[in-house]
């Protein structure tokens, strides 16, 4: 190899790559760091990038669009097993929400529900109906609709409480004749 | 006087309808612990009962009953236990009296996770009364666990246990539909159903060690399938009106029952549920209900179990 050669090599090595690859990509620091990849680098229009440094054709735009049994949750428009946050469960039917541990569900908590299906229920981690009183905060369900009743609906007795009370469950009534009284319907 | 959103419901300040709805207060939560009512608590109209944590406890130092319920009442009690009612020559010792003779037959009454404990009456009295009942025990009551006439009821998932009186449960006058009950040691009989219309179930309970007969059927077509009755003093079954049936029924005469394999048949506290090797274990006949006396689906395994109780 003649010098002219060696010199055109060389400068190739060092100005040639100063163009992106379109697919090559890297999503995080650590990534790019990895994959020899000087900065986060995303890809074109239509194209995700598939954690391993190479652009593919996009996967989905919402959740709904994963229905591969496995890999329901759309995260950067591939559909992935676990989720990171809420948004990347929107879409799938009844389960907007992503838990601490990456599955997506209805609730977290009963505060994730609403008032016609109240319950968080822990094995199927969807909001339901409620069927026993200790699982609302007001101490009643309403077996006919399954829902609870409201706080201010109740009227509590205990034998640490007072009949000048205003009956709250801070400040219950004594006697049950008394709150009997204060039954309005 | 018209009342507005902006007064405070008061009778001397009455409000709008609208805003006295939205301050009404409907229920009645009751925290453990020991109430004396001077008195029959008398309920009207929806009143709901409940009990929070360790089942509260509600006596009566006066004689009379411990809960009544007025003529068009609607009443759910839950979580409580009714104990120790008294009676004098004019008033009855019941736990909760839902019944008036010669008022319309116009109450309801729910009950749910109950105890109803050594009230010298009936636990619970329920004429002119529909009552509907689960997973609740009716103790060492003097007159009876329970009595029902007049109206349906349904009664699930309970115990009737050391009564005195003529009955465990007795019911007359209306249909009842009776399932995964356990009936025993009562004085006499464990299940009197004596009602002249057709329909009565009595499926999937267990009536065992009562000191009359174990179950009598007044009803014509009574359908009593799928239940274990033994040992009882007086015999079986009693059948007023032939035939009865009892399809997929243990039915024993006998005073064996060992291979029933019941948990403690014979000492205190006794428990009827059953043990690995029981001949009720899968044996039932063709049925539907989908759970037993503890809330434990049926069937488990090959086929549901005869009794109150599905084998764990």
């Amino acid at each position: 190899m003649n010098m002219r050669s060696i010199i055109l090599v060389v400068a190739l090595g060092v100005f040639g790559c100063t163009k992106h690859n379109p697919d090559s990509c890297c999503s995080t620091t650590q990534e790019c760091s990895s994959l020899g990849i000087d900065q986060i680098t995303g890809c074109d229009s239509g194209k995700a990038c598939n954690g391993m440094g190479t652009c593919i054709a996009a996967q989905c735009a919402t959740s709904a669009d994963c229905t591969s049994v496995g890999l329901p949750v759309c995260s950067s428009q591939l559909c992935v097993a676990t989720c990171a946050t809420d948004n990347e469960c929107v879409g799938i039917a009844v389960r907007p929400l992503c838990a601490p541990d990456g599955v997506y569900v209805g609730c977290i908590d009963d505060a994730s529900c609403g008032a016609s299906a109240p319950v968080c229920d822990t094995t199927g981690r969807a909001c339901r109906r409620c069927s026993e009183d200790i699982e609302c905060a007001s101490n009643v369900c309403i077996d006919a609709t399954g829902t609870c009743a409201t706080v201010d609906e109740v009227i509590h007795v205990s034998t640490f409480g007072g009949d000048g009370n205003d009956g709250s469950v801070s400040a219950p009534y004594r006697t049950l004749a008394f709150a009997l009284t204060k039954v309005t319907a | 006087m018209a009342g507005t959103i902006n007064q405070d419901c008061s009778q001397f300040s009455p409000c709008s309808l609208a805003k006295a709805l939205t301050l009404a207060h409907l229920y009645v939560v009751i925290d453990s612990g020991n109430y004396a009512n001077a008195g029959t608590i008398v309920l009207s109209n929806g009143r709901w009962l409940i009990g929070r944590g360790t089942r509260p406890v509600l006596t009566n130092p006066m004689h009379g009953p411990i809960i009544q319920l007025n003529s068009g009442a609607n009443v759910r009690l839950a979580n409580l236990q009714i104990s120790d009612a008294t009676a004098s020559s004019s008033l009855e010792g019941d736990g909760v009296d839902c019944q008036s003779d010669g008022q319309p037959a116009n109450r309801s009454l729910v009950l749910d996770n109950m105890l109803f404990l050594n009230n010298s009456g009936i636990g619970v009295l329920g004429h002119t009364c529909t009552v509907a009942a689960r997973r609740s025990a009716f103790r060492s009551n003097g007159s009876g666990g329970m009595q029902l006439a007049d109206l349906d009821s349904t009664i699930d998932r309970c115990e009737f246990s050391s009564n005195a009186g003529y009955a465990g449960l007795y019911t007359d006058g209306g249909v009842v539909h009776i399932t995964n009950v356990f009936a025993f040691h009562n004085a006499k009989t464990g299940i009197d159903s004596e009602s002249d219309k057709p329909g009565n179930v009595i499926e999937f309970s267990t009536i065992v060690d009562n000191g009359g007969a174990g179950l009598v059927l007044g009803s014509p077509g009574a359908t009593a399938s799928n239940n274990i009755i033994a040992r009882n003093t007086m015999g079986p079954v009693q059948c007023a009106n032939p035939p009865c049936t009892y399809t997929g029924s243990i039915v024993s005469a006998g005073n064996d029952v060992t291979t029933l394999h019941f948990v403690s048949p014979d000492t205190q506290p006794y428990d009827y549920h059953l043990t690995a090797g029981s001949v009720a274990i899968d044996a039932a006949v063709t049925a539907t209900l989908d759970h037993d006396f503890d809330g434990d689906a049926r069937p488990k395994g090959g086929g549901r179990d005869v009794g109150a109780d599905e084998a764990q």
